[in-house]
């Protein structure tokens, strides 16, 4: 199979995925009480039962819950994402405003992530069941427990309020610029940690396991510098498996924005989508879902590409 | 220095202590409750001197929700209200203690009150549709409808009504002239007669469409405005937030906010700048405020030092949305912002002792309540109700778990609205107050006679059901650990995620369940917003009468106290009327009040000056400058 026909393979099996998706979400979102018209009515009590229907008619929340849903999707399909009820906006534009920030902080994450984990991981398969070893295991078990939340909030009262090193708040400067990329470094760090982690301990398991092949063995045997057996030969054949979990991982950075952008006051999609689930905003949710949801399925895909990159010896079957 | 900075400075400094809280006068617009003298609700309030007010700066200011909208005729948001406040007026505004005064009005007068009979709307109305829930609907604003003949009075009727002279009453002002938009339109009647279409459909329209009934403008500077009925609380109710026509005729039918291109433009202090999603808004000086131009003395009512500030010193404004309290507390800590609001209680001790911070504490209009299954057995005896309202522990709800930043609720009004809601509010307190307060060997004794007559068996099951707020779990289950100590109750608490919780009780038929509902609302300065929404019979199904409550003789002497002419012209029987329900609701106890609220700014001492307003939605305008409490701060950020 060519390269162009498994990704033509692959996008074309993503729109039953997207469809169970959005389905699930959906039905899930309906099944949680409550809806923004709810909120408005209850801070508002000048609000009659019927204004309250005229409001519900308005924004399509009056249907059963299956018409809802094709109607949705059929605005979808026609590229209207709907509308974010409580601010009154279209989904579209309100989530493109927001998305530069959510990959901006995502790729800071990434990079902190490997910048961790990479080093960390071939230390400590090379040192194998040393003490640098056992640190750098504990550290991995640390960084998977500790919850975001817990870690950004100590990172910004040590880094920030004890030694004044870093703003609480973004600075009012450019995404692109230098000052905002030093902020970055807390929330990035925040949100790298846990990725850190789990990649590490597959870089490791990775390493140890390449460094006990024969090929190894015989590179050592010609008199190869260690330091080339290492890097040339063992790290790109262990960058395989790491690279597929990478792609996973794209998940977990997701899921971790949704905490870090709360406690960082970061205006991302992950705070979008905090405040989407509280308001019961059932498009934003969607839109958010679905982008999500197409962003894993792009990264993985993504990942079996570089995986074929990486080994020539896997082939498009 | 700036044409306004000039123009501020401008006269004599006088070293004055302003100590705020101006006294009122009387009714008619002047700037008098007419009730007498309000009490201020701001507690230890901070006075600065005219002569050390330092102009200039940027104020920080941490928003802890984002802004919703920022037309205020399209939010339903208080924090936003913070916003609205900087570049928007009204033709009255409001002291700390609810006194009305004319603002953009030069004069605020009641023309005429008259009642207004059943169905004299009626000759004007016209037939409308109804949707599939068989409301009535039309395509223009409703005011009135009637559902029995399927008719209703839209704006487009009212105009004849109030030429035949059916109307409620009626409102007239004088506008200073010379005030301007920040698009550079000088304001006119016009302009106010016109906003109210700015509202019209809009998200929040029956706050205004349920009292308001037409406007029109007389001459250029004075307009008439007309309330469907005689209403005591239309000086406060009617007055519309004054839009440019720029904003009401070109304007699409959205609010106007950043996120639809729409500059908000008002005749407030300061002008709109920038918006950046849900991270900042700025906000800068308006040169060309008109209170700069025209000086305190037109205001009429201005009693306050030479060299009082005719707008805020401060020049520019910097809102940051911070929704993690955590988050906000450690920016104010971090000196990245000057002054935020709605910090978790067990900050405030931190804040109180630190030599660089301050808290600036009022009481409030909010209150939490616990309404009762009335209609259930044993529920739906009032002897039950009453036991319980005097287990409750008000005083140790209020220091304990609110670390005194809460005040026990000994009557159902608060002191804030107690001006207008009473005849004599301490003698209320002192006649309510051995009702309500904890008295074990009391509610025993009501509990027995009830339990024996009834043959109900003890322990009453029941569950007390709040939302998910760290105090308020606390005190749900302070209050379900006393109800348990008695040999009558067996109390459980459960507790739901806000939104689910709010969907729940507003169910149609969550009132036959049997449980106690344990929430929180805000009222206003009005007395009837510590009434109608949680006893009336009109809110059942809608915020907040969850439970069936229904006590019509007591809605009739609330709607007497409210909507009568003797109510609009003698607060006296207005008062009167409302102890007459403040008994009522004790005897009764659909509801037992526990705890009313305070706004607590906590800030640093760089801003000086600043005193916290009675509603959160207005603690940021207030703070920089309000004439009627001869409230101003300063930045002072040596």
């Amino acid at each position: 199979m060519s390269l162009r026909r498994f990704i033509a393979v692959r996008v074309a099996a993503t729109v039953p995925i997207l469809f169970g998706v959005s389905v699930l979400t959906f039905a899930l979102v309906h099944l949680t009480p409550g809806d923004p018209i709810d909120q408005m009515v209850a801070l508002n009590p000048q609000i009659s039962a019927a204004e309250e229907a005229a409001i519900r008619a308005r924004y399509g929340l009056d249907g059963p819950v299956w018409q809802q849903y094709l109607t949705w999707m059929g605005n979808v399909l026609q590229g209207d994402l709907g509308t974010v009820i409580s601010v009154d906006q279209p989904v579209l534009p309100y989530i493109m405003a927001r998305l530069p920030e959510t990959i901006a902080l995502g790729l800071f994450g990434w990079a902190i992530a490997l910048l961790i984990a990479i080093p960390t991981g071939i230390y400590a398969a090379v040192n194998k069941d040393t003490l640098g070893d056992d640190i750098s295991r504990v550290f991995a078990l640390s960084g998977i427990s500790l919850p975001n939340f817990w870690l950004g909030l100590m990172l910004i009262l040590v880094f920030a309020l004890w030694l004044d090193l870093w703003p609480v708040l973004a600075p009012d400067k450019p995404l692109l610029s230098a000052e905002m990329l030093w902020y970055l470094v807390l929330p990035g760090v925040t949100i790298g940690t846990a990725s850190s982690a789990t990649l590490m301990r597959v870089m490791r398991s990775s390493m140890a396991e390449e460094l006990n092949k024969e090929y190894v063995t015989a590179a050592r045997a010609k008199g190869l510098p260690e330091r080339t057996v290492v890097l040339k030969h063992v790290l790109r054949n262990s960058l395989i498996s790491v690279t597929t979990i990478a792609a996973f991982l794209t998940a977990s950075i997701f899921g971790g924005a949704v905490v870090v952008e709360q406690v960082f006051a970061w205006p991302g999609l992950g705070r979008a989508f905090v405040g989407a689930i509280v308001g019961r905003e059932v498009d934003l949710i969607m839109a958010i879902t679905l982008f999500t949801g197409v962003t894993i399925i792009l990264a993985n895909l993504l990942a079996d590409i570089m995986y074929a990159v990486l080994d020539p010896r896997i082939r498009y079957d | 220095m700036t044409r306004r900075r000039v123009l501020k400075s401008a006269g004599a400094a006088t070293a004055v202590m302003l100590a705020g809280c101006s006294a009122g006068s009387d009714g008619g617009g002047d700037g008098e409750s007419e009730g007498g003298q309000s009490l201020d609700p701001v507690r230890e309030r901070a006075a600065v001197s005219v002569d050390e007010i330092q102009d200039g700066g940027t104020l920080r200011f941490g928003l802890g929700a984002g802004i919703d909208s920022f037309d205020p005729s399209y939010s339903t948001s208080a924090p936003a209200g913070n916003v609205h406040g900087l570049v928007y007026e009204s033709l009255i505004t409001q002291d700390a203690a609810g006194t009305v005064y004319p603002w953009l009005a030069k004069t605020w007068e009641r023309m005429d009150v008259q009642e207004v009979e059943d169905g004299a709307y009626e000759p004007y109305m016209v037939s409308a549709e109804t949707d599939d829930d068989g409301n009535l609907v039309a395509d223009d604003q409703i005011i009135i409808r009637n559902p029995e003949d399927g008719e209703v009075l839209t704006v487009n009727e009212a105009p004849d009504a109030v030429a035949d002279g059916t109307y409620g009453i009626q409102y007239r002002a004088e506008l200073h002239e010379g005030v301007t938009f920040h698009n550079g339109e000088e304001m006119t009647a016009e302009h106010v007669a016109r906003s109210y279409e700015v509202l019209e459909n809009s998200s929040i329209s029956a706050q205004t469409f349920d009292s308001f009934l037409y406007a029109e403008a007389v001459d250029d500077y004075t307009v008439d405005i007309y309330g469907q009925e005689p209403d005591a609380e239309a000086d406060s109710q009617l007055p519309p937030t004054v839009y440019p026509m720029e904003h009401i005729e070109e304007y699409p039918d959205r609010g106007a906010d950043p996120r639809n291109d729409l500059t908000p433009i008002g005749t407030g202090p300061f002008e709109f700048e920038s918006y950046e999603a849900e991270q900042r808004a700025q906000f800068s000086t308006f040169e060309d405020y008109w209170l700069d131009d025209l000086g305190l003395d037109a205001l009429e009512w201005w009693d306050g030092p030479d060299g009082f500030p005719t707008s805020p010193v401060v020049d520019d404004i910097t809102v940051s949305i911070v929704t993690d309290d955590a988050t906000r507390a450690a920016a104010l800590n971090n000196n990245e912002i000057d002054l935020t609001y709605g910090l978790t209680s067990d900050t405030y001790s931190e804040y109180r002792s630190a030599d660089d911070y301050r808290l600036s504490v009022t009481n409030a209009g909010a209150y939490n309540f616990l309404q009762y299954p009335v209609t259930q057995s044993p529920w739906d005896d009032e002897r039950i109700r009453r036991g319980v309202n005097q287990l409750i522990p008000r005083a140790q709800i209020a220091d304990n778990i609110y670390n005194g930043y809460r005040n026990p609720a000994y009557t159902p009004l608060p002191e804030l609205a107690a001006d207008e809601g009473s005849a004599d509010y301490d003698a209320l307190v002192e006649e309510l107050r051995p009702q309500t307060e904890q008295n074990t060997e009391g509610a025993t004794e009501l509990l027995q006679e009830a339990v024996d007559d009834l043959g109900v068996e003890t322990p009453i099951e029941a569950t007390i059901e709040t939302n998910t707020s760290d105090d308020r779990v606390r005190e749900a289950e302070l209050i379900a650990q006393v109800m348990s100590n008695t040999e009558f109750f067996d109390i459980s608490v459960e507790t739901f995620e806000f939104t689910t919780f709010v969907q729940r009780i507003l169910g149609p038929e969550y009132y036959q369940q049997g449980n106690i509902v344990l929430i929180g609302l805000s009222g206003t300065f009005n007395p009837g917003s510590f009434y109608d929404a949680v006893n009336s019979i009109d809110n059942f199904g809608q915020c907040c009468n969850f439970q069936r409550v229904d006590t019509p003789e007591l809605d009739e002497i609330a709607t007497e106290a409210r909507f009568s002419v003797e109510a609009v012209e003698d607060p006296g029987f207005r008062g009167e009327q409302y102890d007459r329900v403040w008994r009522g609701l004790i005897e009764q106890a659909p509801n037992s009040y526990t705890v009313f609220g305070t706004n607590v700014s906590s800030l640093s001492t760089d801003y000086v000056g600043h005193n916290t307003y009675t509603f959160s939605g207005g603690i940021l305008p207030y703070g920089l400058h309000d004439p009627t409490d001869q409230q101003v701060a300063y930045l002072d950020r040596e």
